[in-house]
């Protein structure tokens, strides 16, 4: 006999309860080390300095004024400005948030359709394994790179295609992380002990195979945050990404390229600040997985 | 002189739960020819006695106190290279799982080889290896050169482990439970080989090992470590006949033939951040007195070469009299070769 | 099963791969909204030219018929011709793939020569100073975006102290020429990879150390280099063999930035420069190309991983 469930019966109190307890420790794990604290701080000031951009930013980042072109640092122009006199400080600091922006909807998009298509494929095993599986393989023939420059091309450059070129890039990825993890899971005894009592697929999946797949795809979904982030400012760099006049940190590297003789600072800011986020979330990513799995003390995932 | 003089050594490790300290100033002597057996059981710091003797103790151990003397050298005031030259040469070790100490990566027969060309060997190192595998016993020993250690059974791997010991043929040859991790008939073997080429080669051996049984086959002499301390040494009849200290009963005990005189130990070995005060085995021990709890026992001679650490023995003078009182004599006779 | 087979059949299971690729690159054109001649000529063309050009690429039969003479194309090494320039496409990718080859192999040569030296001295320093500098110079590696290292080298070395040239990849019958045009792009591509490699054989080796093996060499009097660099290293690097065949297909795909940014003549610019110039087929070819390269790198790694490992018996795998 099969009861139908609604997604709060299945998601109750308990669920929460435990996930919350477990996210504290992990947290209290992380903390505890040098390379956590500094990720974690980095991450949060980067975050702040996104959200508060208006009020930071000494200027309109796409104000243009020609009288001061390519303008070197000095106290009215903190880092310069560029070769239509946009102020390169306020410029980056519009950046971090279109950074974040990708960076979280991209390995959102990955992590959404890879752990998706991983647990379908973990849990039900046979013929949709197989068929989902060799998805992977074809998907995983290809460097993350060309691949997200393949769906680029396909659909046009613009952020949004951008996003989900990234994202679909990253998938398979994410895919074969939980397609492992949920066939381990299913083979457990509480599975057949909830398949048994007759509870639907749905809630098996969200109740217990979700949380046991969780942690690993956290940490990878952190660890691809600066991947996804340098991905895309290389996309953006190349033209294939943001559009101008959107304050992209690519698209600025990609301004100042032609200037890089005469201005610069147009080119080092941008890539210092590109490497201040992707830092963030590289440390973050390695001690979670420390403390994930202290077996495994390296960041070896990061690939 | 002595071949090994070892005196007062004492090797800590830091670990976060604090420093242990694995030996505890251990001191014994070695002869030629002679064969010494360290007995006790894990954690009793038996393996790590042998490393610091070798200079192979890395960080985050260190020896910090005592010296090693081999011959007429202070180990460990050579520099790491002058120390190599002895290591595989006039000292060589047998580790205690074979399949695990040699490389996975090379053939046996480059391992051997190797050892030989590090040190200095003048002859056709090929030549040699085929006689060295002869000697050991491993059949075809032409074609098992070319082998790599996971191809080898586990007694074929502990006589490829002997083979490479004793290639540059060692006065001193450190055997650290090298039988334990085999089945009962190849240890048997195996103890044998380490006779014959004892007798052959007319070596001295230090050897470890947690079974008295095995210590009866192949030692001259004993020392029974407990805690980094060795709290009796003696000539290996001796002990057998009459073992003082209440250690070294329960170890014997644990033999079929022995067991019915005497009283199993009771508790486990307490590990190193968490040692008793006093003597380290007074929680277990059914003759603790108060002095016990207080201090350790200084080694005190019990017999003729024989030393005990225990305050039973230590009102006692030097006089070589074993104490009559206080412990039941152990009655029986030398247990059967087994 | 003997090495050979084994070969053989890894070989063969590759193949179901290449033409999925194959078929990726002939649909994915199809994916794009509108007419392919249209986007590719621009919307001014009229309408008699449009036909004969769907004629000349075969637009005008049906889906099924294009797709099997496209495969059969790629089987025979016919990749079509380039809407731009009118040439075969096959061999517009052929002129530039050795600068392609030369920048991902000196890449990888680079990370290899930097990334596991360090990775081996971090090890054996473990925890101390030597250690925790490797690893925050190797997780800035990992955390740089390789085109702006790019941009700075051409800033550094080629512009203020003009060392190096910060464009082109020189002649390919001039070796002097090539190497200098190589170093700033490879060192550029090797430090991501680098990076990578150090926190790989650093942990690869922290393990292997504490081995008994190890401890079993000293014993036998081998010096403390041979048994870190032959002994320890040896074994430790059978996983980072894996990862840097998966290393060097990335790097391989790394090659479409950096020449870019050094204006090299490889086969990575002419994809970028084929897609802004909506050049189809080339974009096809040069697709197929990368993930072969890419496909073929695996493979090789595979091979070599199991020759690495005498543990490895084909029979498992």
């Amino acid at each position: 006999m099969k009861t139908r469930n609604t997604f709060y019966d299945v998601v109750d109190k308990r669920f929460l309860l435990g996930l919350y307890r477990r996210i504290n420790s992990v947290v209290k794990d992380v903390m505890r080390t040098r390379k956590g604290r500094f990720g974690l701080v980095t991450i949060v000031l980067v975050t702040a300095i996104a959200i508060l951009a208006p009020v930071l930013a000494p200027y309109d980042p796409a104000s243009q004024n020609l009288t001061a072109r390519l303008t070197s640092p000095n106290t009215t122009y903190l880092l310069g400005t560029d070769s239509y006199g946009r102020d390169i400080l306020s410029r980056i600091i519009y950046g971090f948030r279109i950074s974040l922006l990708i960076g979280v909807v991209s390995v959102g998009v990955g992590v959404a359709i890879g752990t998706i298509m991983g647990t379908v494929s973990g849990y039900y095993g046979g013929w949709v394994d197989e068929i989902i599986g060799r998805l992977i393989d074809i998907m995983l023939a290809f460097p993350f790179l060309l691949l997200a420059l393949i769906i680029v091309a396909v659909l046009g450059p613009s952020i949004t295609n951008m996003m989900i070129a990234v994202g679909i890039s990253a998938a398979p990825q994410f895919a074969r992380l939980a397609r492992g993890d949920a066939l381990t899971a299913s083979e457990k005894e509480f599975v057949t002990a909830a398949d048994s009592i007759g509870r639907s697929h749905f809630s098996i999946i969200v109740e217990h195979i979700i949380p046991n797949i969780f942690t690993s795809v956290v940490v990878m979904a952190t660890l691809y945050m600066g991947r996804a982030i340098i991905i895309s400012a290389a996309l953006s760099f190349l033209g294939l990404g943001v559009q101008p006049p959107t304050p992209s940190l690519g698209l600025i590297l990609a301004d100042g390229r032609d200037f890089i003789a005469l201005a610069p600072w147009i080119t080092i800011a941008p890539g210092l600040a590109i490497v201040l986020v992707v830092l963030g979330f590289n440390l973050l990513g390695d001690a979670l997985n420390d403390a994930l799995d202290p077996e495994l003390q390296t960041g070896d995932k990061l690939q | 002189m002595s071949l090994l003089e070892i005196t007062d050594l004492e090797t800590t490790f830091d670990t976060q739960a604090g420093e242990i300290v694995a030996t505890d100033g251990i001191s014994f002597e070695l002869e030629e020819g002679e064969t010494l057996g360290i007995v006790g059981e894990s954690g009793s710091g038996k393996s790590v006695t042998a490393l610091s003797i070798m200079g192979l103790i890395r960080n985050p151990g260190q020896v910090k106190n005592g010296s090693v003397r081999f011959r007429d050298k202070d180990l460990h005031s050579l520099s790491d290279r002058e120390l190599r030259k002895l290591l595989g040469r006039d000292i060589s070790m047998v580790f205690q799982e074979a399949s695990s100490a040699l490389n996975p990566a090379y053939t046996i027969g480059h391992q051997i080889e190797e050892t030989l060309e590090v040190n200095d060997y003048k002859g056709d190192p090929r030549e040699r290896a085929v006689d060295l595998l002869e000697q050991v016993g491993i059949p075809s020993p032409e074609e098992n050169l070319d082998k790599y250690p996971h191809q080898y059974s586990g007694g074929m791997a502990q006589r490829a482990m002997i083979a490479i010991a004793i290639s540059r043929e060692p006065q001193l040859l450190i055997a650290d439970e090298p039988t334990t991790a085999l089945d009962v008939t190849i240890q048997a073997q195996i103890l044998e080989l380490f006779n014959d080429i004892q007798e052959e080669m007319n070596m001295s051996m230090i050897f470890i090992s947690h079974d008295m049984g095995i210590i009866w086959e192949v030692c001259d002499r004993v020392a029974v470590m407990y805690k980094g301390k060795i709290v009796e040494i003696a000539e290996t009849e001796q002990i057998f006949k009459d073992p003082k200290h209440p250690y070294t009963r329960g170890l014997l005990q644990c033999l079929p033939q022995v067991s019915e005189q005497l009283e199993p130990i009771k508790g486990t070995v307490p590990s190193g951040a968490t040692l008793p005060g006093g003597c380290t085995f007074h929680p277990r021990c059914e003759y603790a007195t108060d002095a016990c709890v207080e201090g350790f026992p200084e080694s005190a001679r019990v017999g003729e070469n024989h030393r005990a650490s225990c305050y039973l023995y230590t009102d006692h003078d030097e006089s070589g009299e074993a104490p009559s009182g206080k412990l039941p004599q152990n009655q029986n006779e030398k247990p059967i070769n087994y | 099963m003997g090495f050979r087979r084994y070969v053989l059949k890894r070989v063969l299971q590759a193949i179901p791969t290449i033409i999925a690729v194959v078929t990726i690159a002939f649909f994915m054109i199809r994916f794009i909204p509108g007419d392919p001649v249209e986007i590719m000529m621009g919307y001014t063309s009229d309408q008699q030219v449009i036909e004969s050009l769907q004629q000349r690429y075969g637009l005008d039969q049906p889906l099924w018929r294009q797709y099997l003479e496209f495969m059969y194309g790629y089987l025979t090494f016919d990749f079509g011709t380039s809407v731009r320039t009118g040439r075969a496409v096959e061999s517009m990718i052929m002129a530039r793939l050795p600068h392609t080859i030369l920048l991902a192999t000196g890449g990888m040569i680079i990370a290899l020569l930097i990334g596991i030296p360090a990775g081996i001295i971090a090890a054996v320093n473990r925890d101390e100073m030597t250690d925790d500098g490797v690893m925050v110079g190797a997780l800035l590696g990992v955390s740089t975006p390789d085109f702006w290292i790019g941009l700075i080298l051409i800033l550094v070395f080629a512009g203020s102290l003009g060392i190096f040239p910060a464009t082109g990849a020189g002649s390919l019958n001039d070796p002097v020429e090539l190497l200098h045009h190589l170093v700033l792009p490879a060192i550029t591509l090797g430090t991501f990879t680098a990076s990578l490699i150090a926190r790989l054989t650093r942990s690869s080796m922290i393990g292997v150390l504490e081995k008994d093996y190890v401890q079993a060499a000293r014993a036998r009097g081998i010096g403390e280099r041979t048994v870190i660099y032959k002994h320890a290293f040896r074994n430790a690097s059978v996983p980072v063999i894996t990862v840097v065949g998966l290393y060097f297909g990335n790097a391989i795909a790394g090659t479409i930035v950096i020449e870019e940014v050094f204006a090299r003549p490889g086969v990575g610019r002419l994809l970028l420069d084929s897609i802004f110039g909506r050049d189809y087929p080339v974009v096809q070819g040069t697709v197929v190309v990368i993930a072969v390269m890419y496909i073929t790198v695996n493979l090789i790694t595979d091979l070599v991983y199991t020759k690495a490992d005498p543990k490895i018996t084909y029979e498992d795998t």
